[in-house]
């Protein structure tokens, strides 16, 4: 039993791209389609010659509260005893309810499969024998910080309980368990 | 002692006049290009930027290097707006009737020649200049990737005056000025 956490580290994201290249090619994604996990969009702040630019990795929240699992119809959207919120790709009958449902754009639906496919946490493929996800191995800043919130001496456990790295949109209540340490701008 | 044993030059020390330089001076004439003692050369383009007369300046894209990766499509597809198009400060944008997104024909003053770019409107970058990532490959039929996403290629953009021929090895390449206009 464990509480998957990440630590988003916007000061250190150099917005290079290789956590999403290391997703899709660990989690066949269809990439060739933009249709994939994890984005990394950019921000500017600020007016010339005082400007920040400031890159924002995304992807799925692993709510613990998820509201992609509440509207499921068939229950193939679930919650596991880790706190990872997986798809059963065998029972998903890719109705896209819960892609309306995610307030945080984490979901899509994999034309290939006709099912919906998310972040995973690299779970099965990688979690589960002891290895980092693919994008937190892959990543150059050490900008994603993967671990367990229930591990005291973990290093989201620090970040997250110390209130350094905080949640996005923490008033949907949906307890997201993906936090941000965020960059100072210019205003 | 490594520090002790005098350098490869003809005073054994380090030369911060030239002997080299200063026989090119009186061989080939004095030029500021090839003083003896280092001097500040002004830009060949300095204070000309003015209307849609840009600086046009390049670097590198962080998801690419050279032509060795332009045509991967996985990097292609991470690569950012930014990394594919003209940089244009966004007041000057305005003033000149551009919007993110919109194509634009860029002509090199230097060459004569043009290239179309696709504008990405921001405050990145400083209001007299552009920049771009050079264009690896777009213009090859083979490098089938690559064909669709596009900087400026650069060798349309720059050429080594003559006056340059006599000894730099270098083309010159941020000091460009080019008129950018609404395709």
């Amino acid at each position: 039993m464990a509480k998957y956490a990440m630590v988003m580290d916007t000061r250190s994201c150099i917005g290079c791209g290789a956590c999403i290249a290391a997703c899709d090619l660990e989690n066949d994604t269809e990439w060739r389609d933009g249709r994939r996990r994890t984005h990394v969009p950019e921000f500017f702040f600020g007016e010339f010659p005082n400007v920040t630019r400031v890159f924002v990795p995304r992807l799925c929240m692993h709510c613990e509260n998820p509201p992609c699992v509440t509207v499921c119809p068939t229950g193939a959207s679930y919650k596991n005893e880790d706190g990872v919120v997986l798809v059963h790709h065998e029972i998903c009958i890719g109705c896209k309810y819960c892609i309306v449902a995610c307030p945080y754009l984490a979901r899509y639906l994999d034309e290939r499969k006709g099912v919906i496919d998310k972040c995973t946490f690299c779970y099965d493929n990688r979690v589960l024998q002891g290895r980092q996800p693919a994008c937190v191995e892959t990543c150059v800043g050490h900008a994603r910080i993967f671990g367990d919130l229930e591990d005291p001496n973990s290093e989201v456990y620090k970040l997250a309980k110390s209130g350094v790295a905080v949640q996005l949109r923490p008033d949907l209540l949906t307890e997201p368990k993906v936090f941000y340490i965020r960059r100072a701008v210019e205003e | 002692m490594p520090y002790k044993k005098p350098l490869q030059t003809p005073t054994g020390k380090v030369e911060i006049y030239s002997m080299k330089l200063l026989g090119i001076t009186s061989k080939a004439g004095k030029n500021p290009n090839w003083d003896p003692l280092p001097d500040w050369v002004p830009p060949r383009v300095f204070n000309k930027a003015s209307g849609n007369v840009f600086y046009l300046t390049y670097g590198r894209s962080p998801v690419t290097s050279h032509t060795h990766t332009s045509d991967n499509d996985l990097l292609i597809s991470i690569a950012r707006k930014g990394h594919y198009s003209l940089w244009i400060n966004a007041k000057r944008a305005a003033e000149l009737g551009i919007k993110d997104g919109d194509l634009v024909k860029v002509t090199s003053l230097a060459t004569g020649k043009s290239a179309t770019a696709v504008a990405f409107v921001t405050e990145g970058v400083r209001p007299d200049t552009v920049f771009t990532v050079s264009g690896w490959g777009i213009e090859s039929d083979r490098l089938t990737n690559a064909k669709k996403v596009g900087g400026v290629p650069m060798n349309r953009m720059w050429k080594i005056f003559e006056d340059q021929y006599k000894l730099l090895p270098n083309a010159l390449m941020q000091e460009i000025l080019v008129r950018v206009e609404k395709a």
